[in-house]
């Protein structure tokens, strides 16, 4: 059988030199590393934004031939901005993220991520991590074969960052589906089947979380080590 | 529901624009009803279609383009398409001596189309959002300078003067001919822009969320662009600028559409029309020796409610 997603040397101009992996069915992916190491342009290239090299194919299908209903369920792509431009009711901006109308799933998620509280008003008016959790809602909400997150758990408070956690690996489950998520904080990465190391524009790293952690590469790429307290800046 | 009662009132508006003044109608129809028959679609049609259908691109037009820019303040203004559409009608009209309704129709086209070009090029290959827009101040506003010069260099001394009123918009005596060279481009634009109001309700989530739906964002602004140029371009050189309406349209029309930019294409392109014909209206029943210019009456009655409009937004930024 192969995998869930196959990609081919996708990369974006400048940002990440063509890479190529494979996902398969049922795998939680932690994208780590430094700042400005390519992580976003990683998932950017994943959900074919316009600027994006290589192809990309899940089940078996070439992304960039399909058309936005099969679309749809193939990819799901939520970016780490958390601006919103216009004040459409939070229950509105979750139906963004399915093809046809589904009040059942719309209801579903808003029990899922407590927002019956928050439906009615405008998406603009909300805080930051209100925000973030409804917007991973619109991300989710279509069941697709292959979610790609960008710093879903940023402004979340910790209830909310190990729930979150814990609401992708139902869905994950669920749908026998397989997320990518990038993720500064290194002490959730146990809660993840894989790790990507983004760093200088290119995957440089690729394994279970201990194996990537205990690497060369991660202490080139990070300059931290592990420490009395914590993580230690390296050789300080 | 809101859309059905919408479009009775805009058909109520309509028939108050084509029959009144009822007098004069009824006073012709007892000398001949031909006669009657004549000054209704002569005179009376053109008016009032030429009001319908600019108003209407205004208000399409002008919630394309705040959806494209996620900008409740972009408006058809800015692409410099009106500017081009007047110079390109002034030059065809003072220089080249032209007359005949189409050629000046298809002269302003032709000028909103250099100026869409222009537009173009000021912004580059990237087209990214915030190029265009200051590409399009930059072109308005050279456009409007060069109509400017245009007037003052030409060869008729009453240049300055016969152009007033056309450039500020109005509606009185235009032909059906001229009627059909400003609204068959600009019906053609509207339909064109109305099936791309589904992607720009998609567009509130980002560019790189639409294009990981299978849509193309840089393409699609281009588009819109383009076709916005070409309605308000071909309802500008037959009937001059009518400011506001593509600003103030869009943004009560998203309040009927809760906040959705592009379900909002539609209900601003009928308030449009319902705006451009009660101010048409108004201009006429002002009893004043000199007609107010419907362009000026709308900028009057604009600026106000942009003011206000601009400090309710202040507080919270959205429209």
């Amino acid at each position: 059988m192969t995998s869930l997603v196959e990609a081919l040397g996708v990369g974006i101009a400048g940002r990440l030199s063509p890479s190529s992996l494979a996902i398969e069915r049922g795998q939680m992916v932690a994208v780590i590393g430094p700042n400005g190491g390519g992580k976003t342009s990683l998932l950017r290239a994943l959900a074919r934004t316009e600027d994006a090299l290589g192809a990309v194919s899940v089940d078996g299908l070439d992304i960039d031939a399909t058309g936005e209903a099969l679309r749809r369920r193939l990819l799901a792509f939520l970016p780490a901005t958390r601006e919103a431009s216009w004040p459409v009711a939070v229950t509105d901006y979750l139906k963004f993220g399915l093809g046809a109308p589904d009040p059942a799933r719309i209801e579903e998620l808003v029990d899922l991520l407590e927002l019956a509280l928050l439906a009615a008003r405008p998406i603009d008016r909300l805080s930051t991590g209100e925000r973030a959790r409804a917007m991973l809602g619109r991300a989710i909400a279509g069941k697709a074969r292959l979610l790609l997150l960008d710093e879903p758990l940023s402004n979340l408070d910790p209830y909310w960052v190990l729930r979150t956690v814990d609401v992708l690996r139902a869905e994950v489950d669920a749908n026998d589906s397989a997320a990518l998520v990038s993720v500064h904080d290194l002490s959730l990465l146990a809660r993840f089947d894989r790790v990507l190391l983004v760093s200088g524009n290119a995957i440089v790293a690729d394994g279970p979380p201990e194996m990537v952690l205990a690497s060369e590469q991660f202490g080139t790429a990070f300059r931290v080590e592990p420490g009395e307290r914590g993580w230690a800046i390296m050789g300080a | 529901m809101k859309t059905a009662a919408t479009l009775v009132l805009l058909a109520a508006v309509a028939a108050l624009h084509l029959l009144s003044p009822f007098g004069s109608l009824s006073v012709a129809r007892g000398i001949d009803p031909a006669l009657a028959t004549t000054l209704l679609v002569e005179l009376r049609l053109p008016r009032t279609l030429l009001a319908l259908g600019y108003g209407m691109t205004l208000g399409i037009a002008g919630a394309a383009l705040q959806a494209l820019f996620a900008n409740p303040l972009a408006s058809p203004d800015i692409t410099g398409s009106s500017s081009g559409a007047a110079l390109g009608a002034v030059f065809a009209s003072y220089w080249l001596g032209l007359t005949n309704p189409i050629l000046m129709a298809l002269a302003g086209a032709l000028g909103a189309g250099l100026a869409l070009l222009l537009l173009l090029a000021v912004a580059g290959k990237r087209t990214e959002k915030v190029a265009l827009l200051l590409a399009g101040l930059a072109v308005s506003l050279a456009a409007g300078a060069a109509t400017s010069l245009l007037l003052a260099l030409a060869p008729s001394p009453f240049a300055f003067y016969d152009s007033f009123e056309w450039l500020m918009g109005s509606f009185t005596d235009r032909s059906l001919a001229q009627a059909a060279a400003a609204l068959v481009p600009a019906a053609a634009a509207c339909a064109l822009l109305l099936r791309r109001a589904r992607a720009l309700d998609l567009m509130a989530l980002g560019d790189d969320v639409l294009a990981s739906l299978g849509h193309r964002p840089r393409r699609l602004g281009v588009e819109i662009i383009c076709l916005s140029a070409v309605g308000v371009g071909a309802c500008v050189s037959v009937c001059g600028a009518i400011g506001f309406v593509g600003l103030i349209a869009p943004v009560v029309a998203r309040r009927l559409t809760h906040g959705h930019p592009g379900r909002a294409l539609l209900p601003a392109g009928l308030i449009g029309a319902m705006l451009v014909m009660l101010a048409d209206f108004a201009s006429r029943s002002i009893p004043l020796d000199n007609a107010i210019p419907v362009g000026v009456l709308t900028t009057l009655i604009g600026t106000p409610v942009f003011i206000a409009s601009l400090l309710s937004m202040r507080g919270r930024m959205a429209p």
